[in-house]
C-alpha cells in the first residue's frame, strides 16, 4: 500500500536526476560555441597549428551541422569518450580516473572529519543549551562557517609548517607508505572540513534541541529509557535527518572546494588537474573534470533524496498524502 | 486496602514564568488506594498534568520550588535522588499519554518501542522474548494480526491504534500505578467510547492502581472509583465516584456536574458555562480560591483559605460554608 | 528598515557583525584616501617588508603597501559582491514570478532550468567558463551572478506561490490591473522580505567565492589588488615573509564573519522561518 508512492518517489528522482545529467552535458557543450574565432583552435590550445586545427575540427566534426554535432558529443560521453588532451594526447578520461581518487579519497577524509568531530560537538551543546561550552560553541560555529576554506589551508601552513615544523605539510607522500599519506591528509582534510564541523554542530544542535522537546521523548523518559539512549538513539536518529541533507550538499561543495586545499598543500587530484589544464588551456580536461564533478554532485544529491526513504519511514506516507 | 499505595501531602509545585512564581498546585494531599481507579478532573490550567509529571519526576525545567512529600512504600519520592526515581519509571509507574499521534518515535518501528519500553523493568531478556510478549499484549488491546503489524511504524496505524498501542506498552511494564493523561482527549468520540471500553475492561482483568487525568467529569464518572476535584491548583473536593455524583459538596464540583449533565454529548471545553475564568496562579487573591466565581460566596470566603476538612469516611471538602 | 537595523543592533552577535562590517566599509572606501601611497607602485628595494610605522601591514613581493593594496582589494571584493547579488536578485525574482504565473510545461522548464544551474558548483562552474573565455572581472560576476539565480528564484516562486491566493490580489485583478502592473506593485513588495535576508547572507558567500577565484588566478587580473590574489602572492612568498598571507587572510576572516553575523541577525529579525534552509 505504502510501496507504489515509494517508487513513483523513486522513479521521479531518476527522471530528474539524467534529465540534469543531460542538461549539464549539453550546457557544457554549449559554453564552447562561445568561444570567440574557431573553437578547434582553442580547443588545441597555444600549440595549434593550421594543419592540426584543420584536422582536428574535421576530426571533432566540427564542420557539421550543430544538432549533429551535439549528438556526436553527447554519444561520445556515453562512450566514456571525453576528448583527448591536447598536449599528450592520451583520453582525458583517464587522466581524470588517474587522479579522481586522490580527490575522493581528500574529500571523504574531510565529510568523516566532519561529522567524527561536529556530531559529538552538536550532540554536547543540545543536551547542555545555555552552558558556556554552548554559548562558545555557537560563535565558534559561525566563525568556522564564515571562514574561507582556502584561508584556512594557508593558515594551517603558515601555523604547522613555517612556525611549529609538526606535521609534514605538502605532497601526498607518494611512496612513503600509508602512515606518512594519513599524516599528509591531516591539515588538507581540515581546512575543507572546518565550516563544515561548523554546520553540522549548528544544525545538529538545533535539530536535536527541536526533538528533544517532543512527546515521544517525554514517552520513553516515562518508561525508565536510560538520558544517554534517549539522546544517541531515539532523538538523533531523527535530528540527523537534516543533517543528512546538508552533507549531500556538502559533497558537491567539498570537491569543488578541493581544488584550493589541492594547490595549497600541492596535492594531486581533480583541482591540480584542471587549475593546470587551465593555465594552458586545455580545454578537453577542463570540460571532462567539470562534468565527472558535475557527475558525482548529482549523483550524491540522488543517494541522499533516496536515503530519505531509509532515514524518514514517514516519508512514504507524506507522498502518498502529497499526490 | 487500608494501607494506599501513594500518599500525597501537602504538595506544592512552583515554576518559573515570563511575570514571576506560579504556584501550580497548592498544598495537594490525597491517597491513592491500591486496586483503585481514581479520577482527576480540573479545567486546562488546574495542575492536573503537573500532578502525573510530579509522580514521574519529569517536571520541565522551569521547576522553581517543589514541597511536600510523596510517600511511595515508605520513602519520599521527592527527596529520593534522581537515579532512584528514575528507576522507578517503567518499572513501578507507567504512563499513558494525551496525543498518541506524537506520544510514540516516528522513526522506529512499534515493536522497537514496545520492547525499548519493557527494558527497564527486564533488563536481561531477549529481545525475542520481549517482542513475544508484546505481540500477546497488542492482541489482548485488540489489534488485529499483532505480529505482522509489530514492524510497522506508528504513521500506519490510525489515533485510536495507536492508543491502544500505548495502552499495551503502560500494561507491558506491569507497573504498580498506570497514569493516563487525558488519554481520549485527542480522539473522535466513538473511538474514545472504545478505548473506555478497554480501559474498563482491562482494569477489571489486571486489578492494578490508576489514575485518570481529564478535564471531562463524564469519562471520569464512567470509570473511576474514586474522583479527585482539582481547581487552580488547590483539592476542593474528593471521594467515591457515585457518593460525589449523589451529593456533591463544593459548589464548584456542583457546577461542574451541571455542566456535565447540560452538555452530555457535546464534546469541547464543558466548563465554559461556568462564568468567570480560573485565577492568575501568579497573582492569587487571599481567601479561597474559587471565590471569585463561586455563586455562593460570602465576605468570609475572601478571608481564609478554606480547610480540606472530613464528611463522612471517605469524604473531604474544602469549603468553608459546609 | 530602521526597525530591522535596531533588532540586529540587539542582539550580540549581530552587533558585532554589524561593528566589523562598518569597519570593513569604512576601511575599504577611505583606506586609499587616507594612506599616502599607491596601490600599484612598485618598490623593489623594500620587497616583504613588515609592518611600520608607515607601512601598516607591510609590503608585498615587489615593495607595494599592503594596507593600501587591502583597501581596493575591499572595494573590489565588495563591488563584486554586490553587483552579484543585484543581478542575481533580479534574474532570480523575475524568474520565480514568471514560474509561479506561468503555464505549468513553462514551470517546470524553468524548475529544471534551476536544477541544472544548482548542479554546477560555482566554483567549478566558473572554472569551465573561465578556461574558454579568460579571467576577468566582468566574467566572475557574471558566472557568479547566473550560478546564484536558482537560489533567489526557488524563494521567489514559492514566496509568490504562497501570495497567489491572497484575496487582496483577487480584489486588484477584479478592478482590472494590468498584470505587470500587479506583479510591480503588490507582489514583489511582499516578496521582498525574505529575498532580501537571502541577499544579505549570500554577501559573504560571494566574497569568497570571488576571493577563491581570484587566488586561484582566474578572477579579478593583476595587477589589480583583490584579497584573493593578496592572499596567493603571499603564500608564494610565504618563505620571505608571513605578513601578507596573515593581513590578506584575516582581512578575508573578518569580512565573511562580519556580513555572516549580521546576515544572521537580520534574518531572525526579519523572517526567523528561513532558518531552516542551509
Amino acid at each position: 500500500m505504502s510501496l507504489s508512492p515509494k517508487l513513483r518517489y523513486v522513479g521521479s528522482r531518476l527522471v530528474t536526476t539524467l534529465l540534469v545529467l543531460l542538461c549539464a552535458t549539453i550546457l557544457l557543450f554549449g559554453l564552447t560555441l562561445l568561444i570567440p574565432g574557431n573553437p578547434a583552435e582553442v580547443l588545441l590550445g597555444p600549440r595549434a597549428t593550421p594543419e592540426t586545427v584543420q584536422a582536428y575540427s574535421h576530426a571533432m566534426g566540427l564542420d557539421r551541422p550543430l544538432l549533429q554535432r551535439l549528438l556526436i558529443f553527447l554519444g561520445n560521453v556515453l562512450r566514456g569518450d571525453l576528448g583527448r588532451d591536447v598536449i599528450s594526447g592520451r583520453p582525458v578520461l583517464d587522466l581524470v580516473l588517474e587522479v579522481f581518487p586522490y580527490t575522493l579519497t581528500l574529500t571523504l577524509a574531510a565529510i568523516g572529519l566532519a561529522v567524527v568531530l561536529g556530531v559529538p560537538l552538536g550532540c554536547y551543546a543540545a543536551t547542555h543549551p545555555g552552558s558556556w561550552f554552548d554559548q562558545v560553541g555557537a560563535v565558534t560555529s559561525v566563525a568556522f562557517i564564515a571562514m574561507p576554506n582556502f584561508v584556512v589551508a594557508v593558515f594551517l601552513v603558515l601555523i604547522f609548517s613555517v612556525w611549529l615544523h609538526w606535521l609534514p605539510v605538502l605532497g601526498v607522500g607518494r611512496g612513503g607508505g600509508w602512515g606518512d599519506a594519513a599524516l599528509r591528509l591531516i591539515l588538507p582534510a581540515l581546512s575543507l572540513a572546518l565550516s563544515w564541523i561548523g554546520y553540522i554542530a549548528r544544525l545538529l544542535r538545533a535539530s536535536l534541541l527541536e526533538v528533544l522537546g517532543e512527546a515521544h521523548i517525554r514517552t520513553a523518559r516515562a518508561y525508565g529509557v536510560p538520558e544517554r539512549r534517549i539522546v544517541y538513539r531515539n532523538a538523533l536518529k531523527l535530528a540527523a535527518i537534516p543533517t543528512v541533507a546538508i552533507l549531500g550538499l556538502g559533497v558537491g561543495r567539498l570537491l569543488g572546494g578541493a581544488i584550493f586545499a589541492e594547490i595549497v598543500f600541492a596535492r594531486p587530484g581533480l583541482g591540480t588537474l584542471v587549475y593546470d589544464a587551465i593555465a594552458v588551456r586545455n580545454y578537453p580536461v577542463v570540460q571532462a573534470t567539470v562534468l565527472v564533478v558535475v557527475g558525482v554532485f548529482t549523483l550524491t544529491n540522488l543517494l541522499t533524496d533516496l536515503s530519505y526513504l531509509w532515514l524518514d519511514p514517514r516519508l512514504g506516507r507524506r507522498l502518498g498524502e502529497g499526490r | 486496602m487500608n494501607d494506599p499505595l501513594l500518599q500525597i501531602r501537602d504538595l506544592s509545585v512552583h515554576f518559573r514564568t515570563g511575570n514571576g512564581t506560579a504556584e501550580v498546585l497548592r498544598h495537594v494531599s490525597l491517597d491513592l488506594a491500591r486496586g483503585r481507579l481514581v479520577g482527576v478532573v480540573g479545567e486546562s490550567g488546574s495542575g492536573k498534568s503537573t500532578l502525573a509529571a510530579t509522580l514521574l519526576r519529569l517536571l520541565p525545567p522551569n521547576l522553581a520550588r517543589l514541597d511536600g512529600a510523596i510517600t511511595f512504600e515508605g520513602r519520599n519520592l521527592l527527596t529520593l535522588p534522581p537515579a532512584e526515581t528514575e528507576a522507578l519509571r517503567g518499572t513501578r509507574f507507567a504512563m499513558i499519554f494525551q496525543d498518541p499521534m506524537t506520544a510514540l518515535n516516528p522513526v522506529f518501528t512499534i515493536g522497537n518501542q514496545l520492547v525499548e519500553f519493557q527494558r527497564a523493568k527486564q533488563p536481561s531478556a531477549s529481545r525475542a522474548d520481549l517482542r513475544a510478549r508484546a505481540v500477546r499484549m497488542l492482541a489482548r488491546v485488540g489489534i488485529a494480526d499483532p505480529a505482522r503489524r509489530l514492524d510497522d511504524y506508528p504513521h500506519e496505524f490510525s489515533g485510536g491504534m495507536r492508543q491502544r498501542v500505548m495502552i499495551a506498552a503502560a500494561l507491558l511494564t506491569e507497573a504498580d500505578l498506570l497514569i493516563a493523561d487525558e488519554p481520549t482527549t485527542a480522539l473522535d468520540p466513538t473511538i474514545e467510547a472504545q478505548i473506555v471500553a478497554l480501559m474498563r475492561e482491562l482494569h477489571a482483568e489486571i486489578g492494578s492502581t490508576m489514575m485518570l487525568i481529564s478535564h471531562s467529569l463524564g469519562l471520569v464518572s464512567q470509570l473511576c472509583d474514586d474522583v479527585v476535584v482539582l481547581y487552580a491548583g488547590t483539592v476542593v473536593e474528593t471521594g467515591p465516584m457515585a457518593e460525589i455524583f449523589r451529593n456533591p459538596l463544593h459548589p464548584y464540583t456542583r457546577a461542574l456536574i451541571a455542566c456535565e449533565i447540560g452538555h452530555d454529548v457535546a464534546r469541547g471545553d464543558r466548563l465554559a458555562s461556568i462564568p468567570g475564568e480560573v485565577p492568575d496562579v501568579t497573582r492569587v487573591p487571599p481567601g479561597c480560591i474559587f471565590a471569585g466565581r463561586c455563586p455562593d460566596v460570602v465576605p468570609a470566603c475572601r478571608e481564609a483559605v478554606p480547610e480540606l476538612r472530613a464528611f463522612g469516611p471517605d469524604r473531604r471538602a474544602a469549603c468553608s460554608r459546609l | 528598515m530602521t526597525a530591522a537595523f535596531v533588532a540586529v543592533w540587539r542582539s550580540p552577535t549581530g552587533r558585532i557583525g554589524l561593528v566589523l562590517v562598518v569597519v570593513v566599509l569604512l576601511f575599504s572606501l577611505f583606506g586609499p584616501l587616507v594612506i599616502p601611497y599607491e596601490p600599484n607602485r612598485l618598490d623593489v628595494l623594500h620587497r616583504f617588508g613588515a609592518p611600520t610605522a608607515t607601512h601598516w601591514m607591510g609590503t608585498d613581493n615587489l615593495g607595494r603597501d599592503l594596507a593600501v593594496r587591502m583597501a581596493v582589494g575591499g572595494q573590489i571584493a565588495l563591488g563584486v559582491a554586490l553587483s552579484t547579488i543585484g543581478l542575481s536578485l533580479v534574474g532570480g525574482t523575475l524568474l520565480g514570478i514568471g514560474a509561479a504565473y506561468a503555464p505549468t510545461r513553462i514551470e517546470r522548464a524553468i524548475l529544471i532550468l534551476f536544477d541544472v544551474l544548482s548542479a554546477f558548483p560555482p566554483l567549478i562552474f566558473a572554472l569551465a567558463i573561465v578556461a574558454l573565455l579568460g579571467p576577468g572581472l566582468d566574467k566572475v560576476i557574471l558566472i557568479l551572478a547566473v550560478s546564484m539565480v536558482p537560489h533567489f528564484g526557488r524563494i521567489a516562486r514559492a514566496q509568490t506561490l504562497s501570495l497567489r491566493n491572497a484575496p487582496f490580489l483577487d480584489a486588484t485583478r477584479v478592478l482590472g490591473a494590468s498584470a505587470s502592473r500587479l506583479v510591480m506593485i503588490h507582489v514583489v513588495p511582499n516578496i521582498m522580505g525574505p529575498l532580501v535576508v537571502l541577499a544579505s547572507m549570500d554577501i559573504p558567500v560571494v566574497i569568497t567565492l570571488e576571493a577563491g577565484l581570484s587566488f586561484l588566478g582566474i578572477g579579478v587580473p593583476p595587477p589589480r589588488a583583490s584579497w584573493g590574489g593578496l592572499l596567493h602572492d603571499g603564500y608564494t612568498g610565504l618563505t620571505q615573509s608571513p605578513w601578507p598571507v596573515t593581513f590578506a587572510g584575516l582581512m578575508l576572516i573578518l569580512a565573511t564573519l562580519g556580513f555572516t553575523l549580521f546576515g544572521e541577525a537580520l534574518r531572525d529579525a526579519i523572517d526567523p522561518k528561513l532558518r531552516a534552509s542551509p
